[in-house]
Parts: C-alpha cells; sequence; structure tokens
C-alpha cells in the first residue's frame, strides 16, 4: 500500500485483554475482505514478562503457524505495512481492555448536573472514579488538594458550568487542581481534560499547558437541558491511549506503530455496533436499538446503537476474572447460588471469586465449575444491566421495561467458548429477560473491537466481513410479553423451509428451541391475545429466520 | 502451538535477585556489595501529606499580584508554627500572617502560600540477607542471595524471618489450634491443610512471627491483614485446599532453618507474589537464575489450577495438537498430565501452571 488513502491490503487488529491477546487477520482476496486468520495467547502485562509484546509475539506466531504470512521480522518487529504479498499487514491497529483502568478525579460545579454528565461521559472507558470534588464539598480547599496529591490519578476530568454560563466558580476550582498539581513531581501529574463552559477552554489550556498535558473537549453540558458526552468520550479515548503509552507493560511501541493509537477495547465495541445499526437502516427494516454484551476478565460492557447515538457503560468492577471480587461484592453469594442445581455454601461462592482474582485465566473443567461460573456470569450482566438503565432514557421502549433490542451481540469467552451455544443463549434469556423478537449474533472470535477498531481505517473490512457471517447468528428469540396462566398455548408457530411446513405450539412459562436446519426459513408467530410481540397484543409475526450457529 | 503458561517457583537452590523500591524518591543508604540481613534499612526516603494554603492577600488586604511584596519567606524556606510569613505596615501598627504548621514553603501563588507540613519519614528494609547486587539511584536496591525459593499465591502483608517449623503434616481437615505449640513462638510454621480463623487467633497468642499455608476462607481476609505481628503466605488459594506435595515437600526438608516470609500483598493489577526464601550457604559456583517465560513442553513439571484437580502436580506427558473436551462439555486445547501411579489426566492449558 503506497498511498495514505488507498484501501490496505490486509488489516491487522489485535486486542489486549486482561486475560487474552487476540488477533485477527483481514486480507483481500478477489476484491473482498476476508478473515483469513484468528488466533490468541494469554496476554503478558504481569510477571514474569511484564510486557504485552511478548503476547502478541505469541500470537502472532500463531498467526504464521497456521497461514504461512510472517508477521514479524528477524528482529522481531512487527512488519507494518506489507513487505512484499503476504509479508507483514499494511494497517496494525490497536485496542486494549486489559491492566489497571485509569484512575480518575472528577472535578465540576454541581453532582447533580455537571458532574453526572462527567460520570456518564467516563462510563464509555476503562476508569475508576476514585474521587469528585465540586461546590457542594464539605472538605476544605486544603483537603481536596491533599486528596488529589495523596491518590496521584491518572487524569483529572473537569466540567461545570454551561456555556455562557458560570466561570469564576469554574475557573476557581480548576485552580485547585492546579495547585494539587504544581506540589506533585512532573512524572506524577495527572492528564487534565476540560468539558466544561467552552468559553473557558482557553484560559484552562493556559491554567495547566505548563504543568502537564492538558485536552480540552466540547462540553459536557452545553445547557441545563441538554447533554453532549461523544467529544469527552472520544477525547477521553485519546487519553486512554496516552495513559497506556505512559504505563509500564510495553503498550508505548505498541501505540508508536498503531494508526489509531491504542483505542479502548469498549470504543471499537461501541464503533461496530453503530455499524450494524447503519445496517440496519440501509436495509430498510424498522430500526430498533442494537444491543452488545461484552463480558471479560476485568469488565463488563454493555453497549447500544439507534440512530445517532452509542450509548455506553463499561464497567470495570464486574468481570469473571480480575474483577471477580468486585463482582461479588456487588452481587452477593445468594442471587448468584440461586441459579445452581446443586447446594453450595456461601463461603464457597466467595472462595471461587477470591480464586478466580488470583487466576483470571483459568476454565471451569468440572461441570459444577462451569454452572457456578454461568451462574456469576448472569448476574454479572444483570447488575450491569441495572446500572446502564439510565443511559437507555433516550431510547424507544415501554415503561420501565427494556428497549427492544435487535440484533443483540454477544462478545467474550463465557458467550463465544461456550460449552454449548444453548449455555449462551440461556445465559442471555437469564440475564437480560429480553422481549420481543430478535437475532442474537456471537462473536466466538472476540472479531468486535477488532471491527470496531478497522472500522476508523478501513470500513470495507467491517462491511465485507459481516457479510460472510465471520458473525455468525445464535439464533432468533421469540420472547411475547404478556400474562397468561401457566401451561396455556402462548404462541402458535408455522415454519417453512422449502416446501416443508412444521407446526409448533409454545406453552406459556416454558422454553422451546426450534431448530432450522437450512441456511433461511419462512416463520409465521401468532400469539395468544393477551401477549404482544411487538407490533400488538395477538397480532402475528412474520420473519424469515436464518439458520443457527454452529448448523 | 506454543503456550506460555503462568510459573510458579518452587525451587531448593536458585540464585534470587529482588528488587527493593521506594514509592517516592529518596535516598539510599547502603553501597553496591555490601551485605545485608533482612532487617537491614537499605534506603529512606521523607514524604509529605498535609497541605495548608494561606489567602495572605487577603489577609493583609491586598491585591493578589501585590502579594508578592510583603512576603518574608520564599519556596523552599522551612518555617515553624507561628512564624510571621508576611507583613504589611501600615500607619497605625502593621497586619501580619503566620504559618499555621511547621513546616517548607511548597508554593507560591496569587498571592497565596502553599505550605507543606513537615515530612514523615520512609525507611526500606532489604527484607531479605543477601548483597547488594545493584544500587537504583534515589529509589532502591538489587540484592542477590542464594537458597531455596518458593512462591505463594496471597500474602498478607509484612516481611518476617525467623526458624522454619512445620507443625502439621496432616492431609485432611483444617490446622487444628491445638497444633501450634509454645515452642512455636519467634518461627515460622508451615501447616499442609487450610488455616482455620482459630488458628490463627493461637499463632497469635504463641507470638508466631509467620504462617505458611496451602489455603484459608476468603472470609478470612480482613482478619489476617489486621494482623499486626504475624504475616500470612497461601501457596494454593483459597478454600479447603491441601498444601501441593511439591511445596511441602521442600518446605519440610528445611524444617528447623531460618527462612525469610516476604508476605506481598497481591495487587489487583501487579500479579505481584508474595515468597518464601530460605537462605542456603552458597556453594562454589552460584546456581542459575530461575528461569521464567517458558512455554510448556512435554516432560514439563506442572500444577493443575482447577477442580476436580486443583493442587495436584505432574508431568506433561503429551500436548495433543486437537482440543479435547473435558469434564465441563468445554472445548479446549490442554494438555496429559501423569500425576503418577499410572494416572493420567487431559488439562486445559489455560489450568496449567510450570513448577520451577
Amino acid at each position: 500500500m503506497s498511498d495514505e488513502h488507498a484501501q490496505p491490503n490486509s488489516v491487522l487488529a489485535v486486542d489486549f485483554g486482561s486475560v487474552t491477546t487476540r488477533a485477527v487477520l483481514f486480507a483481500l482476496a478477489n476484491g473482498r475482505y476476508r478473515m483469513v486468520a484468528h488466533a490468541k495467547a494469554p496476554t503478558t502485562s504481569g510477571p514474569p514478562f511484564g510486557d504485552v509484546g511478548e503476547g502478541l509475539r505469541h500470537t502472532l506466531s500463531e498467526v504464521t503457524r497456521t497461514t504461512g504470512r510472517v508477521m514479524l521480522s528477524e528482529l522481531d518487529q512487527l512488519l507494518v505495512p506489507e513487505r512484499a504479498p503476504g509479508v507483514g499487514a499494511d494497517e496494525f491497529l490497536a485496542t486494549a481492555s486489559g491492566g489497571r483502568p485509569m484512575r480518575a478525579v472528577l472535578v465540576g460545579l454541581v453532582p447533580e448536573i455537571s458532574l453526572e454528565s462527567a460520570r456518564r461521559a467516563s462510563a464509555a472507558t476503562y476508569m475508576t472514579i476514585e474521587d469528585a470534588i465540586s461546590l457542594a464539598d464539605p472538605r476544605s480547599e486544603n483537603a481536596q488538594i491533599d486528596a488529589i496529591i495523596t491518590l496521584a490519578p491518572d487524569v483529572v476530568f473537569i466540567v461545570g458550568g454551561t456555556d455562557g454560563g458560570a466561570e469564576d466558580a469554574v475557573l476557581n476550582l480548576a485552580r485547585r487542581v492546579s495547585v494539587a498539581l504544581s506540589l506533585m513531581e512532573q512524572g506524577r501529574r495527572p492528564r487534565v481534560l476540560f468539558a466544561g463552559n467552552a468559553a473557558l477552554g482557553f484560559q484552562v489550556q493556559e491554567m495547566f499547558g505548563g504543568q502537564t498535558e492538558t485536552h480540552i473537549a466540547q462540553n459536557v453540558r452545553p445547557s441545563l437541558a441538554e447533554e453532549t458526552l461523544d467529544a469527552a468520550q472520544t477525547r477521553l479515548g485519546v487519553v486512554y491511549d496516552g495513559f497506556k503509552a505512559s504505563s509500564a507493560g510495553g503498550f508505548r511501541e505498541i501505540s508508536q506503530v498503531s494508526r489509531i493509537g491504542v483505542l479502548p477495547t469498549s470504543q471499537g465495541f461501541s464503533r461496530l455496533l453503530g455499524f450494524l445499526a447503519a445496517v440496519a437502516r440501509e436495509n430498510g427494516g424498522a430500526p430498533r436499538p442494537v444491543l452488545g454484551v461484552d463480558v471479560g476478565g476485568a469488565t463488563t460492557v454493555l453497549a447500544t446503537a439507534w440512530e445517532d447515538m452509542t450509548p455506553i457503560s463499561v464497567r470495570s468492577d464486574l468481570g469473571l476474572g480480575q474483577s471477580a471480587v468486585t463482582a461479588f461484592e456487588a452481587i452477593g453469594a445468594e442471587n448468584i447460588m440461586r441459579w445452581l442445581s446443586y447446594r453450595l455454601d456461601p463461603e464457597d461462592v466467595r472462595d471461587y471469586a477470591w480464586n478466580k482474582w488470583l487466576r483470571p485465566g483459568t476454565a471451569p473443567q468440572s461441570e459444577a465449575d462451569l454452572e457456578l461460573e454461568l451462574a456469576f456470569a448472569r448476574e454479572v450482566i444483570r447488575t450491569a444491566l441495572e446500572g446502564a438503565r439510565g443511559m437507555w432514557r433516550r431510547l424507544p421502549r415501554k415503561g420501565a421495561l427494556l428497549p427492544a433490542f435487535d440484533p443483540i451481540l454477544l462478545s467474550g469467552a463465557v458467550f463465544g467458548e461456550a460449552a454449548h451455544p444453548g449455555h449462551a443463549a440461556l445465559l442471555l434469556l437469564d440475564a437480560l429477560q429480553p422481549h420481543g423478537v430478535m437475532r442474537v449474533m456471537l462473536d466466538p472470535y472476540g472479531l468486535a473491537p477488532a471491527l470496531g477498531a478497522a472500522a476508523y481505517r478501513a470500513p470495507l473490512v467491517v462491511v465485507q466481513t459481516l457479510q460472510a457471517g465471520d458473525l455468525p447468528q445464535l439464533g432468533t428469540i421469540i420472547a411475547p410479553l404478556g400474562r397468561l396462566k401457566e401451561g396455556d398455548t402462548a404462541l402458535r408457530i408455522r415454519v417453512r423451509v422449502g416446501e416443508t411446513v412444521s407446526d409448533y405450539g409454545v406453552r406459556a412459562g416454558s422454553l422451546r428451541l426450534i431448530p432450522i436446519e437450512a441456511d433461511r426459513a419462512d416463520v409465521i408467530v401468532r400469539p395468544h391475545r393477551r401477549l404482544d410481540l411487538g407490533r400488538g397484543r395477538g397480532r402475528q409475526v412474520n420473519l424469515r429466520v436464518q439458520g443457527a450457529w454452529p448448523a | 502451538m506454543a503456550y506460555y503458561p503462568e510459573q510458579t517457583h518452587v525451587l531448593p537452590l536458585a540464585t534470587i535477585l529482588r528488587e527493593r523500591r521506594l514509592s517516592v524518591p529518596g535516598e539510599v543508604v547502603v553501597r553496591q556489595g555490601a551485605s545485608v540481613i533482612a532487617a537491614d534499612v537499605v534506603a529512606r526516603a521523607a514524604a509529605s501529606s498535609r497541605h495548608e494554603i494561606i489567602d495572605v492577600a487577603s489577609a493583609l488586604r491586598v491585591a493578589p499580584d501585590n502579594a508578592g511584596d510583603y512576603l518574608l519567606v520564599d519556596e523552599g524556606d522551612s518555617v515553624d508554627k507561628g512564624q510571621v510569613i508576611a507583613e504589611r505596615r501600615r500607619f497605625l501598627g502593621k497586619a501580619t500572617v503566620t504559618a499555621p504548621i511547621d513546616g517548607i514553603v511548597a508554593l507560591v501563588e496569587r498571592g497565596r502560600v502553599v505550605l507543606e507540613s513537615a515530612p514523615e519519614s520512609i525507611e526500606l528494609k532489604a527484607a531479605m540477607s543477601g548483597s547488594v547486587a545493584a544500587v537504583l539511584p534515589r529509589y532502591g536496591v538489587q540484592i542477590q542471595t542464594v537458597g531455596a525459593l518458593i512462591q505463594g499465591v496471597w500474602g498478607s502483608g509484612g516481611v518476617e524471618s525467623g526458624g522454619l517449623r512445620v507443625c502439621s503434616d496432616e492431609v485432611e481437615g483444617e490446622l487444628e489450634p491445638s497444633a501450634i505449640r509454645f515452642d512455636h513462638g519467634g518461627a515460622i510454621i508451615v501447616s499442609r491443610v487450610p488455616l482455620s480463623a482459630e488458628a490463627m487467633d493461637a499463632a497469635v497468642e504463641q507470638r508466631v512471627r509467620g504462617i505458611i499455608a496451602p489455603a484459608m476462607r476468603a472470609s478470612l481476609i480482613e482478619k489476617a491483614t489486621a494482623l499486626e505481628t504475624t504475616s500470612i503466605v497461601l501457596t494454593e488459594g483459597f478454600g479447603l485446599r491441601v498444601m501441593s506435595d511439591a511445596i511441602f515437600n521442600l518446605l519440610q526438608d528445611h524444617d528447623g532453618r531460618e527462612a525469610v516470609l516476604i508476605a506481598t500483598e497481591v495487587e489487583r493489577w501487579q500479579r505481584n507474589r508474595p515468597e518464601i526464601i530460605i537462605p542456603l550457604l552458597s556453594p562454589s559456583e552460584l546456581p542459575t537464575t530461575p528461569r521464567v517465560g517458558d512455554p510448556v513442553r512435554v516432560g514439563a513439571r506442572v500444577r493443575l489450577l482447577r477442580a476436580p484437580y486443583a493442587g495436584l502436580v505432574g508431568v506433561v506427558s503429551a500436548l495433543p495438537l486437537r482440543p479435547g473436551v473435558v469434564e465441563s462439555g468445554l472445548k479446549v486445547h490442554g494438555a496429559l498430565v501423569d500425576l503418577g501411579a499410572g494416572r493420567i489426566v487431559f488439562a486445559p492449558l489455560a489450568n496449567l501452571e510450570l513448577l520451577g
């Protein structure tokens, strides 16, 4: 690829998770992009390696072993761009969710307004909020400054003031931060992101510019009635890249080679969902919000896309590995045990969480362990869902119900590497309890963040990979809404594959799996007159559904 | 497919090199080549945690930009509590501003003075005996020793040294308080079975310095980390696990020898490890340093990490190229591990840990 704007011949996307490093290679073949290799290896940010580059090399060795394509030079340097056809890759894109999240202190005027918006903006990336300073903070100025110095956060996120609104109060708070930074050693000073009153951008830049890396973004609260998070979230992604590059663990080199720096995995995931929503719009169907669920060792992400909105919630305290203990504390033993078919002491559940924290990459080998892992996952998603409901305020929905999502994309090893696809489906149904008719897509290769990252540099990769079916469909869920006596016939379903017609009945309170042993089938669903599938009570729904994965 | 698992060192003899580092810059007080014991201080630093902001401009009723004209101190000056730091003479008398604390003038800006309270001293101890292999200017040292090395998985914090005493070689149940005797005072005791709350109390009562146990209930973490005179290292994890034979046998071989228990608290993102070091007389030739970063190979000694084989140690007898299905139904790449006595099991690669 000689031209900066030409389509790359190949794109290597690597996601550095907290447990696993995954590489996906896309390449042009007969004028179309295809996924030609995927590989994974344990992430090596911790001892003994302390460098994610080692895990990258292990992963790329596997790519070379399976494809014959050389990805590294003799000096172990990544071959970017391609040196010759089939040697290296034209683009290298990195995403990361592993390692310690950014530690942030929020500073804003009013806890319920600007600080709340800052919290929502922060929820898009891997951040933990260590402290919040506002006009309502009862601590003295000295104590606030000492708190910043003691915490030594990675970023101070300052908001406050509507555009054209308060200035002095915002500047006074910013000055406290500036004093704290003055008292910190140069190497320990946090980055500053300002997303408050637009009129103060220049003054804030002047105040902090000589002290530390300073970023200015569009006000998260341009007016009391308006909230704009996208610009601040994008800028937080840039701050995250800088944080990663300056942290121990080898991300500096990765950031230099990657065309997009080190993008938060959550942003890649969110970007892909935006793409899926756009595809749905272009296909002319009645557009519904797209939902993505990504359960990892350290974080759980719930992301949606609808029209031009991509609200996202990243929970760095909910996960099945490094975050198993904080997840357990948020969930409680009883909530996990209710999903088990066998009796377990609550102490055993706590021990399980701590052992997963110690050894996040291990896999449940016994049936009992797998059941416990899936119970944990159900509650992790359910807890993340409760916290994320606020971000769906502007999505179409009925009352307190979840929006009717379609499709739902499931990512993370607990889904993609499930012992049986049914485990992934049941996990989703139990945790989300969705309603209506929706397709469920699975990400068995950990493609989602890679495709989201590719969307920045080579959108065709995303379009053509989706068309190739590399995010396979797990099935179509039909979940009616309404009350019915258990045992009554809730749904009558007719499935037509070619000339063959099969009829099924589904009783209230039951689950029924209807296999579709063909690429496509036409399905007619007639709900009971008291049940609703999204078109009104008793209204029939006609569907063309895809065969499930694996066939 | 090469797989690089986590590794735990369980070595009868190795050259051990460990870094001791201050969290803030300070002064290193030992030289390269010096011999140290665990209790020796190797570096010191001063750290302050409290600041006072004094609004001089307001107190003197002058504009912030003019406040500097009335200051009697500069940045870096030490001040005593009550000392006058700014003064404005008037026609009748004068207005003064005094320091509210002992400290140093850390910053003067826009009519305000920031005082930093007198710093507290931080001392960094060697934590192990050996020689100073390298000095890390302003931050610490690398210490080298020769001995047996065993890495644990969880530590309660603190560093203790004392004679190693095996107090229980039972293989069932939990450690009984009665197993901890008066003569274990000052020692580092070893239990093959999990630590109970009662046994923990008994150890504190008998003034035991350190406990090496395979496991304990996670609900005891708060109690364990609050202990002031006894440090704990777990070698297997949480719950009711028994100590791996490989670790217990090595500890038993050194029953009665002096040992150092480095009960490092494991941090969520650092994955740092607690360790037990048993210093041994250095042979004429230094033994090798522990190998790290090896892939799993046929012949490697491994510990299995998950049920139904958690804690068992064996030797990899084959690495099938194709994934296999384990008891839970998961299809995974794995290894055949020979556990001895003709027992060979298939375990996911993710559930293996190299021992060595």
